[in-house]
């Protein structure tokens, strides 16, 4: 009884495992869907209204779904804070939380830090519409490695676990 | 609505500017701060503060990072948002002061785009000067109805001051509906649409707005009995006045001259004046350094009602 329970358990928490890394790889893909409709936002408020990044980013975070919302808030919250130092330092005081995104992802909104802000608002659209754009192809990479391995680590985690129960016994 | 000037320093200069000259400006005790008028910012020299007649320079040595920080938060981060004023060389922040900005201009097609690179920045402390207009008011009435009135004056003699405090007295005292086209943000001193210096409380105002657009847009949408627009010179500027004196709308305005017989060297200023688009004439000087008033003419030919003795 007792090694059945034990059996159980080990599949239970193998499998969760490779849950969870599914569900990264299902994740991002989601998360890049909504930072492009952030910033499809934080463009519209640049380009048509004109709005000062503080007022544009809360309008963004307001926007745009959980936790990639969040990071605009936090954005925001520091930029506050940010005494001048501008966008970048604000960005690295940004600790993101829940989100399964890659470093190739952060790398690009890093790089938009650096721009952002810094120019006239045909200069912002174009610097947005280029990180757009770059965002729709993390994207399709995303989604094509999420077709690749959420399937595998959902497998991997449960049989792993019957392989380790199998050894075990 | 008018705060004090030590509350203007503390909640409305100090917190634009960047950290190390924020830090130097919070050791002025309060009788020093109340008498600064303008700040001056320049890379590699200490803060330059005047006020009264009088100058001090206060360390520390400024840097270029120390101006872009001030930069950054006076644009909030967001160059975009300002490069319309920075092209005109200044920004307007919240109280109505403005910050004039020099530096490396950019140009295309002979006209200033943009500020490329940042030099030095001014910060110049608007302060309102409630009852200035006063005196003035009456001689501006002519059978219940307010002149058209063309104020003229040398820079710096008080020009905007006074149109402002008309302004506000006509909408508050006169109970009459004042429209302001404000192309420099400069009379109502407004931050992000809110007039911030006080203009009255029938008073509505076209903010950043040219003004020979702005002149006509009040007048088809906002229906004023009086309009206000400051520094009138050019062409269009003139056509606009004579589609407003059309509506029958009263006028309030300024130009640069330093008295009657100047305004008429000016072209434009002199088919106005000839043209009868006026009735009265204000004009300002400096006495011993301070602005005052000069006299009032009636317009067009010039005629003193009211001159200052000595």
């Amino acid at each position: 009884m007792l090694r059945l329970l034990a059996a159980a358990m080990i599949v239970l928490s193998a499998s969760s495992l490779g849950f969870a890394m599914a569900e990264t790889f299902r994740r991002r893909p989601q998360q890049l869907r909504q930072l492009q409709f952030a910033l499809t936002v934080l463009s519209g408020e640049i380009r048509f209204r004109q709005t000062p990044l503080p007022q544009a980013l809360a309008a963004v975070a307001k926007a745009t779904p959980m936790p990639v919302g969040q990071l605009f808030a936090d954005l925001e919250a520091a930029l506050a804070g940010a005494d001048g130092r501008g966008l970048p330092w604000a960005w690295q005081q940004v600790k993101p939380r829940g989100l399964a995104l890659a470093p190739a992802d952060y790398a690009l909104l890093e790089n938009l830090m650096q721009v952002l802000g810094a120019g006239d608002v045909v200069q912002q659209g174009r610097q947005l519409d280029l990180h757009l754009e770059q965002l729709r192809h993390l994207e399709l990479e995303a989604e094509r490695s999420r077709i690749a391995n959420e399937k595998i680590w959902r497998y991997l985690g449960v049989f792993s676990g019957l392989a380790l129960v199998l050894i075990l016994l | 609505m008018a705060l004090r000037h030590q509350d203007i320093w503390q909640q409305q200069v100090l917190p634009m500017l960047g950290a190390r000259i924020r830090s130097a400006l919070a050791r002025l005790e309060a009788g020093e701060a109340d008498r600064v008028e303008e700040i001056r910012l320049r890379p590699g020299r200490p803060i330059l503060l005047r006020g009264g007649g009088q100058q001090a320079w206060l360390s520390p040595q400024l840097t270029v990072e120390d101006i872009r920080e001030t930069m950054n938060i006076l644009s909030q981060y967001s160059y975009y948002a300002f490069t319309e004023q920075l092209a005109q060389g200044y920004i307007t922040i919240q109280g109505g002061h403005r910050v004039g900005v020099a530096g490396r201009v950019a140009v295309a097609n002979g006209k200033v785009t943009a500020m490329a690179e940042l030099g030095s920045l001014n910060f110049r402390i608007a302060r309102q000067f409630p009852g200035v207009g006063e005196p003035v008011l009456p001689w501006l009435i002519h059978e219940g109805r307010v002149c058209n009135t063309l104020i003229l004056s040398p820079p710096g003699c008080g020009k905007t001051t006074l149109l402002r405090d008309l302004v506000r007295l006509i909408s508050d005292e006169l109970g009459l509906t004042v429209g302001v086209v404000d192309e420099r943000s400069e009379l109502a001193g407004s931050y992000r649409g809110v007039p911030q210096l006080d203009v009255g409380a029938r008073t509505d105002v076209l903010d950043g707005c040219p003004r020979d657009q702005g002149l006509i847009m009040l007048v088809r949408s906002m229906g004023p009995q009086v309009v206000a627009a400051d520094e009138i010179g050019v062409e269009a500027d003139a056509v606009a006045l004579e589609n407003v004196l059309a509506a029958g709308v009263a006028v309030l305005t300024t130009a640069h001259a330093r008295d009657l017989a100047d305004a008429l060297q000016r072209p434009v200023l002199r088919r106005l004046i000839d043209g009868g688009c006026f009735q009265r004439g204000v004009i300002l000087t400096r006495c011993q350094g301070i602005p005052a008033l000069a006299g009032v003419v009636q317009l067009p030919h010039g005629r003193w009602l009211y001159r200052r003795v000595g």
